[in-house]
């Protein structure tokens, strides 16, 4: 375990690096190779220290809290990293790494208690469940991301105050289809983990598992999400109102993962907490 | 040999100086012919609206300065006096600098302007076709216009419209993905927004509608842009069809009123529309920017605009000059090799016609030598010379490259007493390689 939090917190450092030179990118252009440089270092440390993990365990890093937002993270690094090299996005970076970095360095200065891994958390169904709930969780927190962008330039736009971020920033509609394909990206995946979650709950919990604050949160994600689809799709919203909505869906998310699941589920407790 | 500039720009001298100084283009070549020769040994001469300058090469800087001031005010029947305060005069490094600085804008009226770089190019074609460029400032031009190129390439010092009309296009790129096949309509047709409208299809706008009070000059602008002219009573309408609203009528009310523009948003189901207002006073209902997808631009906004890309492209500037002293270096480690190789030439025959000399004598004095002694004594004072000069001449070439290379090249041409002649040697080659 000892390498493991070296690993990461020399892979938090060059995220926190990484971080400072994309601020640096958004006065001054040029900062963006060194930028470029600093994030993929922290991602490919990032990368082996969660590869050890899996080779050590022979499990996906799915267990615990801090190795999810471990491998959430990750998720999201990589659909940043993949999105700077197809369509040259490097501002998204001003928001996807400094993030981050604070997820990382939150979840890994969480309190740790001992708990033994219950039997029925290995089972396939559980797996099955987790690794979709996060899938989507990564594509929704990029949505947020292109939501959040969407309104700092349409508001920069609106006001006409032109700050340096103003030049860095991609064509609104990029944004506002950005923040649409990666929600319907994540909506099915969520759906998928609601019902796998469920059927994989019914052997274990019986029925008591349907009042858990957890389950209801999460539907309530759910219905966010399919709220946002129904205005996008046959109400014809788009914009500035969708933008908002993707955002106030992540925030749902991040109030579940955070607050629920540190104090106020009984059921769906990370192990060692 | 040196390099020089003497100019001025419209920095240092009021444009009734400039005008009397500038060089138009069917009068270049007999002033090529007046300056280039004697003194100056190479010369290009860059005039603009904004500058005249003269490039040149000369043997000796104050002869060579000599020449062209006396050049321009000959030439232009100028007294010097009117002038000689105006002009700035640069040589050595810093001339080299500063035609960078002029190739890539940051010399210029509006920074990063790119009209410049190809104003450079022309100036350097005519000098070359009047034969008065050589190796050196053939050299130092090129090493310009790739400068000029890098800065453009490499930095955003000529990115972010620094004019009004240009500036709405741009802003209109950062609302819509992209201008391929939008639609744009244009209210009133002023000399504003039929800039605007050119900029815009130039950018890919597919339609252009007109609309007009005068519908024969609607119709007439329309034609230009393969547009389509529409009656002033159908704006309204067109107002959920069209992505771009550019207005400049002479109207003195508003014609796009807030209830019209929701009407139409709602037809659009909020689709973003783009509108600029360069009307005094404004054609379009300020109230309409509260409304979703709507990005309303009146002539002030605009202005604003360009003043933060102005900004911007100072933030750039920084780096062109990184890339300027770059370059800089390299185009001087050229100049010091083409000066350090007659140097060399010089100081290995100086070195030998000293040996044969004593060498001859030494025989004279001593008849009896047989043939064997006397290659014997040969190659002894042969080898004396080269392991001599070895580790100098090794040295000479070091020196050259580096910073202070033009110092070493004085020093031991100065040392060893090797000045008159090596010029000699100097213009012919030079001469010979333009």
């Amino acid at each position: 375990m000892g390498y493991e939090y070296v690993l990461y917190g020399i892979a938090i450092l060059f995220y926190g690096a990484a971080s400072a030179a994309l601020v640096g990118y958004v006065y001054f252009k040029r900062w963006g190779q060194w930028a470029r440089v600093l994030t993929w270092a922290a991602w490919s440390l990032h990368t082996v220290a969660l590869l050890l993990r899996v080779v050590e365990t022979g499990r996906p890093p799915l267990l615990y809290l801090f190795e999810t937002v471990s491998f959430f993270t990750w998720l999201v690094m990589l659909n940043y990293l993949v999105l700077e090299l197809v369509l040259g996005l490097q501002v998204v970076g001003v928001f996807v790494v400094p993030v981050t970095a604070l997820l990382l360095l939150t979840a890994g200065t969480l309190p740790r208690g001992a708990l033994a891994a219950a039997p029925w958390l290995h089972g396939s169904w559980v797996m099955a469940h987790v690794s979709l709930g996060v899938l989507s969780y990564g594509g929704f927190a990029l949505a947020f991301i292109a939501g959040v962008m969407y309104l700092i330039q349409d508001w920069q736009l609106r006001r006409k105050e032109f700050r340096p971020m103003y030049y860095r920033m991609p064509p609104l509609e990029v944004l506002d289809s950005m923040g649409y394909y990666l929600i319907l990206f994540g909506f099915p995946l969520l759906t998928l983990a609601l019902l796998s979650g469920s059927l994989g709950a019914i052997p274990v919990w019986g029925g008591a598992w349907g009042t858990d604050p957890k389950v209801i949160w999460s539907l309530f994600t759910w219905v966010i999400y399919a709220l946002y689809l129904y205005l996008r799709l046959v109400r014809g919203w788009g914009g500035r109102r969708a933008a908002v909505l993707a955002v106030v869906g992540f925030g749902a998310v991040l109030f579940n993962f955070f607050v629920i699941n540190l104090y106020m589920t009984e059921l769906h407790r990370y192990v060692n907490l | 040999m040196r390099i020089i500039v003497v100019g001025l720009n419209h920095r240092t001298a009021p444009v009734e100086v400039r005008e009397r100084l500038s060089f138009t283009r069917d009068r270049i070549e007999p002033a090529y012919e007046a300056l280039h020769g004697g003194p100056v040994r190479e010369c290009v001469i860059l005039s603009t609206c904004n500058r005249t300058e003269i490039y040149a090469v000369v043997e000796k800087y104050h002869a060579g300065l000599e020449a062209v001031k006396s050049f321009l005010s000959s030439f232009h029947g100028v007294e010097r006096a009117a002038f000689e305060d105006h002009l700035y005069v640069l040589s050595g490094s810093e001339a080299v600098t500063h035609l960078g600085r002029v190739a890539c804008g940051l010399d210029a009226m509006i920074l990063g302007e790119t009209q410049i770089l190809g104003q450079v190019k022309d100036a350097y074609m005519a000098a070359v076709d009047c034969g008065a460029v050589g190796k050196v400032l053939h050299n130092l031009f090129e090493h310009s216009l790739r400068v000029g190129k890098r800065a453009h390439s490499e930095t955003g010092i000529s990115q972010n419209a620094v004019s009004v009309s240009y500036a709405a296009v741009e802003l209109a790129r950062k609302v819509f993905s992209s201008l391929q096949g939008r639609k744009a309509m244009i209210i009133g047709a002023g000399e504003m927004s039929e800039l605007t409208a050119q900029h815009l299809v130039q950018a890919g706008v597919g339609e252009v509608i007109v609309a007009n009070r005068t519908w024969e000059r609607a119709s007439e602008l329309a034609a230009r842009f393969d547009g389509r002219a529409v009656p002033f009573s159908e704006i309204v309408d067109w107002l959920s069809r069209v992505d771009i609203v550019i207005s400049s009528t002479g109207a003195p009310h508003v014609i796009i009123k807030y209830d019209a523009m929701r009407e139409a948003l709602r037809a659009r189901r909020f689709r973003p529309i783009f509108l600029i207002d360069i009307a005094v006073p404004r054609d379009i209902d300020p109230e309409v920017q509260s409304l979703d997808g709507v990005y309303l631009y009146d002539i002030d906004d605009l202005k604003s605009v360009v003043a933060a890309n102005l900004r911007e492209r100072q933030r750039e500037a920084e780096k062109v000059e990184e890339i300027i002293r770059e370059e800089t270096g390299v185009f001087e480690a050229w100049l010091n090799s083409l000066e350090v190789v007659p140097i060399i030439r010089s100081l290995r025959q100086k070195a030998e016609d000293i040996r044969k000399r004593e060498v001859q004598r030494a025989f004279n004095k001593l008849p009896d030598l047989t043939e064997r002694e006397r290659k014997v004594i040969e190659a002894m004072t042969s080898l004396i010379v080269n392991k001599l000069l070895n580790d100098p001449l090794l040295k000479i070439k070091e020196f050259a490259n580096g910073s202070q290379g033009r110092l070493y090249i004085e020093t031991v041409s100065e040392l060893f007493n090797l000045g008159e002649r090596e010029d000699e040697s100097d213009v012919a080659k030079v001469e010979g390689g333009g």
